[in-house]
């Protein structure tokens, strides 16, 4: 295990979270890392982000009009919120329960399933799953509206059970019929136009006329069941449990194998996932002691860069080392450009490409985005004038030694570990630029440039990359 | 100058909806010519100057990105030339009624003279600028060729400080009243930027405001507030107490209901929806009044324009009973 205590801190910050400037980390540091698990998996301790500003100077966000600006909105709040992990929960959530933009394209509903998220993420799985049946968003996205008591559609009763909580193999064909069956009537109010004056909100309806009211048997169990008694019995399973904590050890933990290879490849770490499992179930769903557990436990510790960065961590994280994207928005700064920023890394907020999500791990990397990904890392410190950079340079001290150089920068934006190749070209290049005078401002103009340089290579190698 | 004694308030009904989406979207400001409404836009929808008639007619854009950047006021002066902060290039710009540039100025700095995002602007008695310095905390007032002539106020939370001060006024009496957007309260200042007054607290109750982002002052010196996150306008009188809020009667502007008229699924969705939604105010930036005692809301959110009418019984003194020192519950 790693016993470097601030590096032990980074990497949860980094998991728990979209990672921690060299400030962040000193400003809880009379913190345990215990303590620290405490106020992450307790967001409510911290007051809510401030968006006054980011509002005056991106009016847009007043509306509902076009998802980018909202999705670029959550990256920036990724960067500058004082509860990670609720952030952190909501994407988590995001991945799981996929849900496009592009099919409803009403934005209201796609930014309230986000808010929903945010609001649920660290609650309960069965208060998480019915708040998700009642999301418009979701209920249009799998044809629940369309689920009439003469009619039925089995989209969302199947997703619910294949993509959302038990995964293939736990349940018939039947039970999709009757899960459907019992979600009949669950719809939501037609929305006004998008014309003349913009989106207005929706919101879930329960049309009884429209609900199916006759017996069925769901997993072994018959009633007159309605949306909430299936999920009632989705939670009493421990299939859903398994798939709720391998998706938390593959989002949190370490890449695990894709989705469509659960039923046939076991979890990476068994042991781990079963104890999970338990917790989950002994505490009836309840999300917060099974993330405690899990940010605390030795297989945590040990996982440092088993993960690949998904865009947005990447982005929000790197970001969070520049100082850009602030809570005051610099002259001209659009959030809504972080939108794209991340969808060229291949992770489009709120339009994920299926209901199965992104594939996650190696599958975030290919020619094209691993490109997008360095390119965008060291772009970031192109401009030495930004606070971060400035921060960096500022704890360097009036002088760097050649032989320093590597290990300062590497603690300064992690701390991170790379490898002995990776060193060996980093120091290469430190013995190039000699040593660094900054005691002067005439010393820092000249080698504030260089230092970037260092602090570029680090975010352009393939340590990097990995959580 | 001098106000009536009293108003009798008979009410303020609607008098008309002005733009839709995609022609007035995202409006932050609004500026009259002889015959044609200027409305500045800013957001994902366009930036620019968006030219309508008063039959609702969508007659062209002026200005856009290559002359500025966060449009945050539009000012129209006798001539028709219209003047826009930019807060993001820290600058005036000027341009004509055919959007030619005709001026430009203002430098980033916190000297006098100079700018950090200036925003809210408005002319004075003398036909000067007066504008929000928002991020220097301070007002500055400058001829219309941009050469400082005065400042006043600070950064602070103090009486006479400011926190990110937007929107403001002149009045009749030459005091400037500035929306204190962070501080949430409107402030009141002499011609020689004395602190007079302060309206207002954090808060959703009447008399309170979410980041108020502009004033107005009418001819009766009743003053408009835009009470930006609490999506309404407050309405106080000369004494600074509070009257009323408007929260937005919008109907159908000429321009949106040819729209729907001509769209058979938006027509049936609107028969379908809940139609309360559609009248209210979304995060109104501006409030602006004419002499006719118009009101005119740039209604953010909605991409429109919300328009009232006052109407009023001016009183002098002989005509309304005296001041009474306590209240009374015989109220005959």
């Amino acid at each position: 295990m790693n016993t470097n205590e601030l590096a032990l801190k980074a990497h949860l910050l980094r998991r728990a979270g979209f990672g921690a400037s060299r400030s962040e980390l000193e400003s809880i540091s009379d913190k345990s890392y215990e303590e620290i698990v405490e106020d992450l998996v307790h967001p409510e301790r911290f007051e809510e982000i401030d968006e006054d500003y980011l509002k005056r100077y991106n009016p847009e966000l007043s509306y509902h009009d076009g998802h980018p600006i909202h999705a670029g909105r959550w990256i920036w709040r990724m960067i500058n919120t004082k509860r990670p992990l609720e952030e952190k929960m909501a994407l988590f959530w995001h991945h799981v329960f996929a849900t496009a933009h592009y099919k409803g394209d009403h934005t209201p509903s796609t930014i309230g399933q986000i808010e929903m998220f945010r609001e649920n993420g660290l609650t309960n799985i069965r208060q998480i799953l019915i708040d998700l049946s009642k999301d418009p968003h979701m209920n249009y996205w799998l044809d629940n509206c369309e689920n009439h008591s003469d009619q039925p559609n089995e989209n969302w009763g199947r997703e619910l059970l294949e993509l959302f909580s038990m995964g293939v193999g736990n349940y018939s064909e039947d039970d999709v019929k009757q899960a459907a069956r019992a979600f009949t009537g669950w719809t939501f109010e037609q929305p006004l136009p998008l014309y003349p004056y913009g989106h207005y909100e929706s919101k879930f309806v329960f049309n009884e006329s429209d609900h199916d009211n006759s017996e069925k048997t769901f997993l072994g169990r018959t009633g007159n069941f309605n949306g909430e008694d299936i999920i009632d019995i989705i939670c009493e399973e421990r299939a859903t449990a398994l798939f709720i904590c391998r998706h938390l050890y593959n989002f949190f933990v370490e890449d695990e194998p894709q989705i469509p290879a659960w039923s046939i490849e076991p979890p990476r770490n068994p042991e781990a996932v079963d104890a999970m499992i338990d917790i989950l179930m002994s505490n009836e769903g309840e999300l917060r002691p099974v993330l405690n557990y899990m940010f605390n436990s030795d297989f945590f510790k040990n996982s440092f860069y088993k993960k690949v960065k998904n865009p947005s961590e990447l982005v929000a994280g790197t970001l969070k080392l520049s100082g850009r994207y602030a809570v005051v928005p610099a002259e001209g700064e659009n959030v809504g450009t972080l939108y794209n920023t991340a969808a060229v890394m291949g992770q489009a907020l709120m339009n994920p490409p299926t209901v199965e999500g992104w594939h996650t791990g190696h599958e975030w990397i290919d020619g094209g985005t691993l490109n997008e990904r360095v390119n965008f890392a060291v772009n970031q410190f192109n401009d030495v004038s930004s606070p971060g950079f400035e921060d960096i340079l500022g704890r360097l001290g009036s002088a760097v030694k050649s032989v320093d150089l590597v290990d300062k920068c590497l603690d300064l934006i992690g701390p991170i570990e790379v490898g002995d190749e990776t060193r060996q070209a980093l120091s290469k290049y430190a013995e190039e630029v000699g040593d660094l005078e900054l005691s002067t401002d005439e010393d820092r103009a000249e080698n504030a440039k260089k230092i970037a340089r260092m602090i570029q290579l680090i975010v352009a190698t393939r340590e990097y990359q990995f959580a | 100058m001098t106000l009536p004694f009293e108003l009798l308030r008979s009410g303020y009904p609607y008098y008309m909806t002005l733009g839709q989406r995609r022609v007035t979207s995202n409006p932050v400001d609004i500026g009259f010519g002889k015959e044609n409404v200027y409305v500045l836009t800013r957001g994902g929808l366009g930036t620019e100057v968006r030219v309508i008639n008063w039959e609702d007619e969508n007659l062209g854009t002026l200005g856009g990105a290559s002359l500025f950047q966060w449009p945050a006021a539009l000012l129209v002066d006798e001539d028709e030339n219209l003047y826009v902060t930019d807060e993001a290039n820290h600058k005036v710009v000027v341009m004509d009624k055919d959007g030619e540039l005709i001026d430009s100025w203002g430098e980033q700095g916190s000297e006098s003279g100079q700018l950090n995002r200036p925003s809210g602007m408005c002319f004075d008695l003398e036909g000067n600028i007066v504008l929000s310095d928002a991020m220097n905390g301070r007002i500055q007032r400058f001829t219309r060729d941009g050469k400082p002539l005065q400042v006043f106020g600070e950064s602070g939370e103090g009486e006479g400080q400011l926190n990110m001060p937007w929107g403001l006024t002149v009045d009749q009496f030459g005091d400037v009243l500035v929306a204190d957007w962070k501080n949430d309260r409107i402030q009141r200042f002499g011609p020689d930027g004395e602190f007079k007054s302060a309206i207002g607290s954090h808060g959703t109750e009447k008399g309170q405001f979410r980041r108020p982002s502009s004033v107005a002052v009418d001819g009766h010196g009743d003053i408009y507030v835009s009470d930006w996150q609490n999506d309404r306008v407050q309405l106080f009188n000369k004494d600074e107490r509070y009257i009323q809020s408007f929260h937005g009667n919008a109907s159908l502007s000429r321009s949106g209901k040819q729209y729907i008229l001509s769209n058979l699924v938006t027509l049936r969705l609107r028969a379908e929806g809940d139609f309360e939604k559609t009248q209210r105010l979304n995060a109104p930036m501006t409030v602006k009044v004419d002499d006719q005692f118009r009101l005119f809301i740039t209604d953010f959110g909605n991409h429109r324009i919300q328009i009232y009418q006052k109407d009023v019984v001016e009183l002098s003194e002989t005509e309304i009973a005296p001041k009474m020192r306590n209240p009374i519950l015989f109220t005959t």
